[in-house]
């Protein structure tokens, strides 16, 4: 039957995308399951949310460094400096976060005009 | 008005995920989608897999993993196997999500819990953090429901906009709004008040992107574990230091 199935070409890509949507489900899954085995107030529940912040941040960070897709046709000088610069511009007035993020996006795309039309 | 409007959407849990989904977050995430869009695009799928790879998979990593095994032609064990290293952050994220919202014990059926597990992002699971400061842990889960309705809705727009469009937009300007994205995230990550997350925050951002370079995708799985455990250890420093003062 998967056999079939498999050698029927229009099949193929639908029986990707719900083979690689199973290896994302198994740990939303886990997580689900689990979640109900942990203390809120544990230290292994605080472990668990300061993993998912450190992982969080590392991912943003490595989209900065590391982009793919149209993030990697700009420079890396262009995405770390305004980077920087809004996060310098949050921690300056932490309690406006937006105007660190208006100032960081205003930074990159006068970059990115400045690259393209001077 | 608007500032009427903005105001009653605000005074119901699920309105306000909504309206949040609609603002920066969405606007950050549906432009890294409209950059996906125009992947798709390139690689050659049809509108129909594009689509559906991102409702069925809602994961960054997931669905470019997706695209580019299946336009190099993997088989599916390989698939199978790349999507599920890729993705063991998903579970942090999944249960963190969970406990925030407090549905782990409610009564809630499995099924259910699943399915608003699926759209727990990175995004996502940013914006319960942020507004588990101002709402009630009961009130986080209909937020989440209007939040994801948001996020989905912005995102399929993107996705759409970018597939149809890709062989006409200049990537340069598509990199403005894709920026949006990882600073509003870091942003909200660096709003962390306690001292434990503080550390594991910059102890992930400044591991991951080192150790990028040498083992790929598993530097973010590294970093959260080194980064959350920095952070648990100096937790239990600070408060052996409160206890002995």
């Amino acid at each position: 039957m998967l056999e079939t199935l498999i050698t029927k070409q229009y099949l193929m890509p639908w029986i990707l995308l719900f083979t690689a949507a199973l290896g994302i489900f198994v740990w939303r899954f886990l997580g689900v399951v689990l979640s109900n085995k942990i203390k809120k107030d544990s230290n292994f529940s605080k472990w668990i949310n300061a993993v998912a912040y450190a992982m969080t941040t590392g991912l943003m960070l490595r989209i900065i460094f590391f982009p793919t897709g149209a993030l990697a046709s700009t420079e890396l000088f262009d995405r770390l400096l305004a980077f920087i610069i809004g996060i310098i511009a949050f921690l300056r007035f932490p309690k406006k976060p937006i105007l660190g993020l208006i100032i960081g996006i205003s930074t990159f795309a006068t970059l990115i005009f400045y690259k393209l039309y001077f | 008005m608007f500032v009427k409007i903005k105001l009653f959407l605000k005074s119901n849990n699920f309105s306000y995920g909504l309206l949040t989904g609609y603002s920066f977050p969405g606007i950050g995430m549906s432009s890294a989608m409209l950059g996906f869009g125009v992947y798709a695009g390139e690689a050659g799928l049809d509108i129909y897999l594009c689509m559906a790879s991102l409702l069925v998979l809602w994961s960054m990593p997931g669905m470019v993993i997706f695209v580019s095994l299946y336009t190099a032609g993997a088989p599916i064990l390989l698939m199978f196997t790349t999507i599920l290293l890729a993705n063991v952050r998903q579970f942090f994220l999944v249960l963190s999500g969970i406990k925030l919202m407090n549905i782990d014990n409610s009564k809630i059926p499995l099924f259910k819990k699943v399915f608003w597990a699926h759209f727990i992002s990175p995004t996502g699971w940013a914006e319960l953090i942020r507004v588990s400061k101002e709402l009630k842990p009961d009130d986080l889960y209909p937020f989440f429901k209007g939040l994801s309705l948001g996020l989905v809705s912005i995102c399929i727009l993107g996705t759409y906009i970018g597939f149809k469009l890709f062989d006409i937009l200049p990537t340069h300007l598509i990199a403005i709004p894709v920026f949006i994205m990882p600073l509003y995230i870091t942003i909200l990550m660096l709003r962390a008040t306690d001292l434990f997350y503080r550390v594991a925050v910059i102890s992930g951002g400044i591991i991951g992107p080192i150790l990028f370079p040498y083992i790929g995708d598993w530097s973010i799985i590294i970093s959260g574990f080194l980064g959350g455990s920095i952070g648990l250890i100096a937790d239990t420093i600070q408060k052996k230091s409160r206890l002995n003062a």
